[in-house]
């Protein structure tokens, strides 16, 4: 994450955006919009749907930033999470539209789990946590929070039925909570 | 942990990274407007699952993307012609299907051998359409006879495939599936499972033939509407 987008202050800009001050939203963009086109661009991979969904991501959080609430959420989190939102929808939009086997299932090189010197103790208990999943727990949740693959498109890479992905997902979730609350 | 707060959590959960389908998303955002434990589950999720978000490369939007956004919250409400021309069109659709709607009710009416329709006040109707905006079907519900009318006004089923209807919102935790639907259907409203009226989203997914196997929508939730109170 760039050094410029220090916490404190994407907060502030974000209170002042709420109030409907430009300069703070356009500073606010400056130092947010690479963050949030990576995370649009690894679940969109064609160019102009990703910029699509950036310009409608910063349309909401212009319209939407009066409901941000700094005691569940960084202000990076709440951002990035409306963007996985726009991605995603436009991505299952776009799926509608081709026929379902077409589907591009890209390939994608998964994160590798060596850790980093600078990585924050939080990413570290999350990999550790990520890496105890049973079943392709780990690279199922990785691809979905990436990438925004569906469960359909997790059933056709893994080769397993929807209902078993949802199954899988669903105890992955569950042991993921278990093994992260056990660290704090 | 309990079996509600377990489901809840991984729901929220899958609801964070994406996977829910579009029914249960529907569904479950629904809820999420007016539950603090699942809204403080969603919270959570992204808390957790955010130190991912360090892993991500950066990456340079176009240089004109900025002005884009400018542009668009500039004008909050689209002013142009076009627009305006498309917008105009649309509600002609969607007042001929009312139309057609209330006529097929009162003859519906007639037919049950009732003098009068029910007061206003016991009806309540929805317009489902899909991303395009046009309506797709109509529904209605009157309390007083208990019946509800789902009507198509859209493109006809496409070969090969079914509608299927559903509700949501309300308590349900789950889409209600309510049948197979073609040019039209009538369900008692008993159906509805006792939920408030008001509260009932109607959508129709794209099914194999003869419905969804699974009891849940299996394909793309194609057209969605709430129902309103006409009063």
């Amino acid at each position: 994450m760039a050094a410029s987008a220090d916490s404190a202050v994407l907060t502030t800009l974000l209170g002042q955006t709420a109030q409907g001050d430009r300069a703070a939203f356009s500073e606010l963009y400056e130092l947010t919009k690479a963050k949030l086109f990576g995370v649009i661009r690894r679940i969109l991979i064609r160019g102009d749907l990703a910029e699509e969904a950036l310009q409608e991501s910063y349309v909401r959080i212009w319209s939407n930033a009066q409901r941000y609430d700094q005691s569940q959420a960084s202000a990076m989190t709440w951002m990035i999470a409306i963007a996985r939102n726009q991605a995603i929808d436009l991505k299952r939009k776009a799926n509608e539209r081709v026929a379902a086997n077409a589907v591009a299932l890209e390939d994608v090189t998964l994160v590798a789990p060596q850790a980093n010197a600078d990585d924050s103790a939080d990413l570290r208990s999350l990999r550790e946590c990520l890496g105890g999943l049973a079943e392709n727990g780990r690279d199922m949740v990785l691809l979905a929070y990436h990438h925004g693959y569906s469960r359909e498109e997790l059933s056709a890479r893994f080769n397993r039925p929807v209902a078993t992905v949802k199954t899988i997902l669903r105890r992955s979730l569950v042991a993921l909570k278990e093994c992260l609350d056990g660290r704090h | 942990m309990a079996g509600t707060d377990f489901e809840k959590m991984s729901e929220a959960g899958e609801y964070v990274l994406g996977t829910l389908d579009a029914a249960e998303r529907i569904a479950f955002e629904a809820r999420l407007t007016r539950d603090g434990e699942l809204q403080a589950e969603v919270a959570a999720w992204r808390r957790r699952l955010t130190p991912l978000d360090a892993e991500t490369a950066e990456a340079e939007p176009p240089a004109q993307t900025f002005a884009k956004i400018l542009a668009r919250i500039d004008t909050p409400a689209p002013v142009n012609v076009v627009e305006l021309q498309r917008r105009v069109r649309q509600w002609r659709i969607a007042a001929t299907a009312f139309a057609a709607l209330a006529a097929s009710l009162i003859l519906f009416f007639v037919v049950q051998g009732q003098r009068t329709p029910s007061p206003a006040n016991n009806l309540y109707v929805a317009v489902l359409q899909g991303s395009d905006a046009q309506p797709a079907f109509v529904a209605a519900v009157d309390v007083k006879t208990k019946s509800m009318v789902v009507r198509r006004v859209g493109a006809a089923t496409p070969p090969g495939h079914s509608y299927e209807l559903w509700a949501l919102g309300g308590t349900r935790a789950a889409p209600q599936p309510l049948g197979v639907i073609g040019a039209s259907m009538r369900v008692s409203s008993d159906q509805l499972g006792g939920q408030p009226i008001d509260a009932t989203t109607l959508a129709v997914s794209l099914e194999p033939p003869g419905g969804s196997p699974t009891g849940a929508p299996t394909g793309p939730v194609l057209f969605t509407g709430k129902l309103i109170a006409t009063q």
